[in-house]
């Protein structure tokens, strides 16, 4: 009876979660967005038939809609500065941007929530040594940090994500430790350790899944805020090198024409923007719905 | 009210409008504004190699030749005169009644001063390799001099090109720090300031001893974005933009263009201990055979290049041979080659850099897929200009095929040759004795028809078996008002004294 009652609640509860999620547009219409962007991306040979690194040197900066040589389909976003299908890039850069933008997340994520963890579970010495560190870590911007790690290491996708991983954790490593620091005195905590359950136990199976809301917002909005930090690395220079692609790296090597070949620009910037924006409205749904403090319903 | 508003908005545009057009003629003909493509690292001339500062610094020195406009030959500047006493030892006159801008008298002694200043290993010139076949330079009376070579030395005058004469007793009375902030010449402008981050600015010299120039201020201000340089060039902030991208020409008032002597080559690894495909001869013919140079040149470069003639040069250069064709674009051939070379797909590293020189990563992109059209196993890696030195300069680290550009401001056979091939150059790939010891007797052949000879031998050779993909030679590509008149000079030197205003 009283499993009964648990399927019955949770299927409610999907039901008026969907109910949620269809009645806020903004977040709804993201999301279909990002993935049928994300679709087009993965599955880049089903959308387009041209190879990213073939140039055609004839047919450089050809406007959209340009037809494509001999029984190619058209150029619908047009060439580049070497006659390339500018679609067919932006959606094989999109793996390298996208790549880069979610692994530094994840490294990011994996160090900063052990460290927060460790320093609001904890507290006392540690919480003072991690979190001074944290301090003078965020006290340095991002992207100057990324360039001199770059500088030195050389450029490359592998030595961007090196690059940008060293200063994505502090923000996952502040939240999780404002978090435990919750937890930590909660009686759950409390009771856990009066029936002697070890501390690595607690940490991961009662305290981590009860933070996980607010990790989640975090995770998704910094995605969005490292595919930024590759396309500005990307475009000065300092990030994926050909003949690998990304969309900083096509919007970088297109400003040189802007003039000639707008296009070149618009379209990446177009799509760095329209992925960064859904997954902010991805990341404020999460944090609106899993919020207990949030007022709305 | 309203109507007041509207009026007076009126008045503004007619306001806008009127000055706008009355800028259109020039008020001042006496003074230009150009943007270089960054800022200078020094005023110290006989240093480094530094594209942003010669262009300054050209007008504030003289050197002893220079070369002549059109036939690209040495002509007597401030030597006037040169006699040859034995194969190593050349005889010079100077120049009278020349004056350094801080008044003083130029004198043998401070000629003899600057030319062992720029040879000197404590100086360490970055175009040291240009000027070291120098031994030494020594004074004989008040206004005769000799330059002593180590090896007798076809290129002397071409070399005294390249080095700016100082004052003795001026330089020796600055500190080293001192001499980047500082410069005094005997040229036909003054140094007046360098605003770091912002601009140079020099002036006509009043007491030059050559003609007067039509322009007498000159402001060199630092642009590096290329698109910037362009408004700038547009809104008349500017009068000349230096090194413009070929794509801005529609939208440039007035284009100034002429041959220079860049030339991009993509180096092929021979080094007998190294594993590279192309110590294959028919590989190596095959990669030229596969890449099509003049759609290069074309498209790429909107025809503001001229593929190379299957040799390092084109026609003017000392050693420059006519009879030379280019290499076919002929993909069959290529695979054909391949095939009968044994290659199986073998990869083939492609070590390049960008953003250096004019669209050299689009060059790099553009080769590698020619290359792999034609089924080369390429594998493209673009480094660091620091780290693209040290793999062009170690040779333990060379990759299969390197992109570099030679410049070769004597436009001399000797220059590409020296640099590329002879087996002690830092930048050669390649240990064959015989083309060394070529190299090296045409190097020191000083009867001009022998040497045209012997340099057009190598180059047939070099055809035949090729030691890099020869790729194309770069113009020299300018924006400037459409009032400014000028030829640009195929030695690449901006001397404002060639340039004025029409009316």
């Amino acid at each position: 009876m009283a499993k009964k009652n648990t399927i019955k609640n949770t299927a409610k509860k999907k039901v008026t979660l969907w109910k949620r999620f269809r009645n806020n547009k903004a977040a709804l219409i993201a999301c279909i967005v990002l993935i049928v962007l994300l679709t087009m991306i993965f599955a880049a040979s089903v959308f387009t038939s041209y190879n990213v690194n073939t140039s055609d040197l004839r047919a450089r900066l050809s406007p959209p809609g340009t037809p494509g040589r001999a029984g190619n389909s058209n150029h619908i976003l047009g060439t580049d500065q070497l006659g390339r299908d500018l679609f067919a890039r932006l959606l094989y850069g999109g793996r390298a941007s996208l790549r880069v933008g979610f692994t530094v997340t994840v490294i990011g994520a994996i160090i900063g929530i052990v460290l927060g963890l460790s320093a609001g579970y904890f507290g006392g010495w540690t919480d003072m040594i991690i979190m001074r560190l944290v301090d003078i870590w965020s006290s340095a911007p991002t992207l100057l940090i990324a360039m001199t790690v770059v500088m030195i290491m050389g450029p490359g996708e592998g030595n961007l994500i090196i690059a940008l991983s060293i200063a994505s954790w502090t923000l996952f490593c502040r939240m999780a430790r404002s978090q435990a620091l919750v937890m930590r005195n909660s009686p759950m905590v409390e009771s856990g350790h009066a029936i002697g359950v070890s501390t690595p136990q607690i940490m991961s199976k009662h305290v981590a899944p009860n933070i996980l809301s607010p990790l989640v917002t975090t995770f998704v909005i910094e995605t969005a805020h490292f595919i930024n930090a590759e396309a500005n690395l990307s475009f000065l220079g300092f990030g994926v090198q050909p003949p690998d692609t990304s969309w900083g790296l096509i919007l970088g090597e297109g400003r040189k024409y802007l003039v000639q070949a707008p296009w070149i620009v618009i379209y990446p910037g177009l799509v760095i923007g329209i992925t960064v924006l859904c997954l902010n409205l991805i990341g404020d749904w999460i944090r609106d719905e899993f919020d207990p403090l949030a007022v709305k319903h | 009210m309203k109507k007041t508003l509207t009026l007076l908005l009126t008045a503004i545009i007619c306001l806008g409008l009127v000055m706008s057009a009355s800028a259109a003629g020039r008020a001042d003909k006496e003074s230009i504004t150009i943007a270089l493509q960054g800022e200078l690292t020094t005023l110290d001339a006989q240093y480094p190699d530094d594209g942003n500062m010669r262009p300054i610094t050209q007008n504030i020195y003289d050197t002893l030749y220079v070369l002549e406009k059109e036939t690209l030959e040495p002509k007597p500047w401030l030597a006037t005169g040169m006699n040859l006493v034995d194969s190593l030892t050349w005889e010079f006159k100077l120049r009278e009644g020349v004056k350094f801008h801080d008044g003083s008298p130029l004198t043998v002694e401070d000629v003899v001063f600057s030319i062992n200043r720029n040879i000197s290993p404590e100086l360490n010139s970055q175009f040291l390799n240009s000027v070291d076949a120098i031994d030494h330079a020594e004074a004989v009376d008040a206004n005769t001099f000799r330059i002593v070579t180590k090896e007798p030395d076809p290129l002397l005058l071409k070399r005294l090109t390249l080095i700016p004469i100082l004052s003795k007793a001026f330089t020796e009375a600055h500190t080293a720090n001192e001499l980047t902030l500082v410069a005094n010449g005997t040229g036909p402008y003054k140094f007046v300031e360098w605003k770091s981050g912002s601009h140079v600015k020099i002036t006509a010299n009043e007491n030059y001893w050559g003609e007067a120039p039509a322009i007498k201020n000159a402001t060199y201000r630092f642009i590096e974005e290329k698109l910037t340089a362009l408004s700038a060039l547009q809104a008349g902030e500017v009068d000349l933009a230096v090194n413009i991208l070929p794509e801005y020409v529609e939208n440039t008032p007035k284009v100034f263009t002429n041959t220079s002597f860049e030339t991009y080559w993509v180096r092929f690894n021979q080094i007998p201990e190294n594993n590279s495909v192309f110590k294959n001869k028919d590989l190596r013919l095959a990669a030229n055979y596969a890449i099509d140079f003049n759609t290069i040149a074309e498209a790429l470069f909107l025809g503001y290049a001229t593929p190379c003639q299957g040799q390092m040069g084109r026609d003017g250069y000392v050693g420059y041979n006519p009879n030379i064709i280019e290499y076919p674009y002929d993909v069959e051939k290529a695979k054909e080659l391949m095939k009968a070379a044994g290659y199986n797909g073998e990869e083939i590293e492609f070590v390049s850099q960008r953003g250096r020189w004019l669209k050299d990563g689009e060059l790099t992109e553009a080769i590698a897929s020619y290359l792999l059209e034609a089924g080369f196993n390429v594998k493209t890696k673009i480094l660091s200009w620091s780290e693209w030195l040290n793999v062009l300069f170690d040779k333990t680290k060379a990759p299969d095929i390197i992109l570099s550009s030679n410049s070769n401001d004597f436009f001399d056979m000797d220059r590409p040759f020296s640099a590329c091939v002879l087996s002690t150059s830092s930048q050669s790939a390649m240990n064959n004795p015989e083309y060394d010891a070529a190299i090296l007797a045409a190097r020191q052949e000083l009867d001009t028809a022998k040497r045209q000879a012997m340099y057009e031998d190598l180059a047939a050779k070099f055809h035949e078996d090729p030691f890099a993909l020869y790729t194309l030679s770069i113009n020299d590509l300018h924006g400037g008002a459409a009032d400014l008149n000028w030829t640009p000079r195929r030695d690449t030197r901006l001397y404002l004294i060639e340039m004025s205003f029409s009316d």
